[in-house]
């Protein structure tokens, strides 16, 4: 079962990925701060990190640098998932290494669709009508 | 320019100088002839006075000399007459005649000093000489070629016996001698004074002109911008005058200046308080923007969840629920999208660089049909889906030639301005989109039957959230924010968004872009000779395209956008209207 990572400060857009995501039939861990998810993301290593950009202290793009720089994490893909929604701020993202950029707010078949393409068809489509 | 100014005083002085010496000149001359004519006569007069005194004094010694000496010692009469000739030196002849008129002596025929008399040869006087020779009183006249005055006095004895008469004749020489001698003095007297007169004037024109001199100066310091400067000029004259009213100008000049100044740097720091403020509320505005994208993430996100099933069964109640928080939840987005592209607009900087948040216009050539085309189709297949909107493009070969500009921006403009139209335009009201060629532009009009634009708002409109009637934002929705993004988007291609109204009767949005051709400067080869086709052939063709395919083009864009869009499209949207218009008060309650 692939593992997923999501970074957002917000609790509950962290809510509603993780309720998406699990229901898709993915593993889904969450942080909420930029600091727990380098440290999930070094301990845990999931194939795929969701990682906002807009956050207290640590913000993404920090994260993200951190996460590129260190062996083990730097070849974990990372979407980021911004309420920045200018270009300028999508080509740094994929400047910094970034494989995806989505904007908030987001169509729930849009992130799917991005994470089955990264990761391959959900195993599972549990609980779907 | 100051070269210019130096050598008009100097000719001013040079001019000044001139003309009194001309003055005195003139006066001079004209002294020195009237004092020559009227001292001529004089002199003329005094000399024949003299003349006849001389006659009258010195016949009586002459004769009695010729009768004593002229026989019996000629040399002492010829001493005599001598004598008498050296007292006047003007006598030039002295001359006796008997009173028949014979020649008894001649003046001009003295002889040597030893010799005895010279007989004259017989010589008899002319008539004239004749008739004063016998005349018992003195006779004078001019000698005929004017140049003597002949005196002839009669000799009477005791006895009153008249034996001879004396011709005295005076030459005129001296008068003009002493008239020569008169014009030479009052030559160098005129030049003597014509010298004075031109010092004096120098002297006079330097004073006055000197003045004019320092004021100009002082001027022209001041025209350099030494305000400080004042003219000191103690003449006591006009020109004091003039420098103190001169200085007194500069003084209020300076103070008009400082002022000024001062309020230039205070406009300039308002200015620059206002671009920070300026500034400050588009960050303010972006910051909102970004805030207000998470809560609604949350939302759609969970709606969308519930909506798929995520969250177990859901009743067709609860669908339809769905879809009103899921349009609405997008026409907030719409909103967020509108205030946070206005931002990037505002910022003063925000078309010339990259930091003030990509707003810098991409030009490219593109094809302005095709775009209007999406934007129709896809507001159709939204909030327009229950009005009559069309688009009329030229038909023909080649139909619109590519424009210039940012399709993005553009496809915002056109999309803005038909969202607008379908705002105010009633369900089932006509909405038209025209593309016309107009020259080596294109021009876009976007048409509505709506309720129209009273003219005091006319010119508001475009003013960030205005709305013509204040109750409008809660009967048509939306912040006002549309039409000013449109102008920002024209303007910063360079264009102007036009707008023609008539209230109850709808509204007409137009505006133009170049040509991709005419932008480039090069005509586009396809662009020029589809002119006159387009030109002959678009209107008619235009209308008949429209009313044949306008329909059918519409159904094609919903079936274009899927099965499950043509569903959405054609219940649950047009459907809703109601239903959200049903929600409006019961919002405005809350």
């Amino acid at each position: 079962v692939s593992k997923i990572l999501v970074v957002d400060d917000e609790q509950d857009v962290l809510d509603v990925l993780r309720l998406v995501l699990a229901k898709s039939g993915y593993e889904v861990l969450t942080a909420t701060s930029g600091m727990e998810g380098l440290t999930q993301a070094e301990s845990q290593l999931p194939d795929l990190i969701v990682l906002d950009i807009m956050m207290q202290q640590m913000d993404g793009w920090e994260v993200l640098k951190l996460l590129k720089l260190d062996e083990r994490t730097s070849s974990i893909p990372v979407v980021i998932l911004s309420a920045r929604v200018e270009p300028k701020d999508m080509i740094r993202g994929l400047q910094e290494g970034a494989i995806d950029y989505v904007t908030k707010p987001f169509a729930v078949r849009e992130i799917l669709s991005k994470v089955a393409a990264l990761l391959g068809p959900p195993p599972e489509t549990e609980g779907r009508a | 320019m100051a070269d210019a100014r130096v050598r008009r005083i100097r000719s001013l002085r040079l001019r000044f100088v001139l003309a009194i010496a001309t003055l005195v000149a003139v006066v001079l001359v004209a002294n020195s002839v009237v004092l020559a004519l009227a001292n001529r006569p004089h002199l003329r007069e005094e000399l024949e006075n003299r003349a006849q005194a001389f006659a009258r004094l010195s016949t009586a010694q002459v004769c009695n000399a010729y009768e004593t000496y002229y026989a019996s010692g000629y040399s002492k009469f010829r001493e005599i007459v001598q004598d008498k000739m050296q007292l006047d030196p003007d006598l030039a002849r002295l001359a006796i005649y008997d009173t028949g008129g014979r020649e008894l002596f001649d003046s001009r025929e003295l002889g040597n000093e030893l010799g005895g008399p010279v007989e004259p040869v017989e010589r008899r006087a002319g008539d004239r000489m004749l008739a004063a020779a016998q005349s018992m009183a003195p006779t004078a006249w001019q000698a005929e070629d004017g140049r003597a005055y002949v005196v002839v006095a009669p000799y009477v004895e005791e006895w009153g016996r008249h034996r001879y008469s004396v011709a005295f004749t005076f030459g005129y020489d001296s008068l003009r001698l002493a008239a020569l001698a008169a014009a030479w003095r009052v030559f160098w007297l005129s030049a003597g004074s014509l010298a004075l007169g031109v010092a004096i004037a120098f002297l006079l024109a330097g004073q006055s002109v000197g003045p004019i001199e320092v004021l100009t100066r002082g001027a022209q310091d001041i025209a350099d911008g030494h305000l400080a400067r004042r003219i000191e000029l103690a003449t006591g004259d006009e020109f004091a005058v003039l420098a103190a009213t001169f200085n007194q100008m500069a003084e209020k000049l300076a103070h008009t200046i400082s002022d000024l100044e001062t309020s230039n740097r205070t406009l300039g720091q308002m200015n620059l308080d206002l671009q920070q403020m300026d500034r400050m509320k588009s960050d303010l505005l972006a910051n909102v923007s970004h805030e207000l994208r998470t809560p609604l993430t949350a939302i759609q996100g969970y709606t969308e969840a519930m909506d798929e099933g995520l969250l177990g069964e859901v009743t067709s109640q609860q669908r339809d629920a769905f879809k009103v928080v899921q349009r609405n939840s997008r026409r907030l987005m719409g909103m967020i999208d509108q205030l946070l592209a206005f931002s990037r607009l505002d910022v003063p900087d925000a078309l010339g660089s990259n930091e003030a948040g990509g707003a810098r216009l991409e030009r490219t050539a593109f094809d302005l049909a095709e775009l209007a085309a999406q934007v129709v189709g896809s507001v159709r297949a939204g909030s327009g889906a229950a009005r009559d909107l069309r688009l009329e493009v030229p038909a023909g070969e080649g139909g619109l030639p590519p424009v210039w500009g940012d399709p993005g921006r553009i496809a915002q403009v056109l999309e803005n301005l038909v969202t607008n139209a379908v705002k105010f335009t009633p369900p089932g009201g006509e909405i038209r989109v025209r593309l016309s060629r107009r020259g080596e532009e294109a021009e876009v009009a976007v048409a509505d039957r709506g309720i129209g634009i009273p003219p005091a708002a006319r010119a508001k409109i475009f003013e960030r959230f205005y709305q013509a009637d204040t109750s409008s934002t809660r009967a048509y929705g939306g912040m006002g924010l549309g039409l000013a993004i449109v102008r920002e988007l024209l303007a910063a291609h360079g264009r102007e968004i036009q707008v023609e109204s008539e209230e109850g009767k709808g509204t007409t949005f137009r505006f133009t872009l170049p040509l991709a051709g005419a932008g480039a400067g090069a005509g586009v080869g396809a662009g020029a000779g589809a002119v006159p086709e387009a030109e002959a052939t678009g209107p008619a063709a235009a209308a008949k395209r429209t009313e044949a395919a306008g329909p059918v083009e519409a159904a094609k864009t919903a079936e274009a956008a899927g099965p499950a869009a043509a569903g959405e499209a054609g219940e649950s949207i047009a459907p809703a209207e109601p239903a959200m218009a049903a929600a409006g008060p019961r919002e405005g309650a809350a």
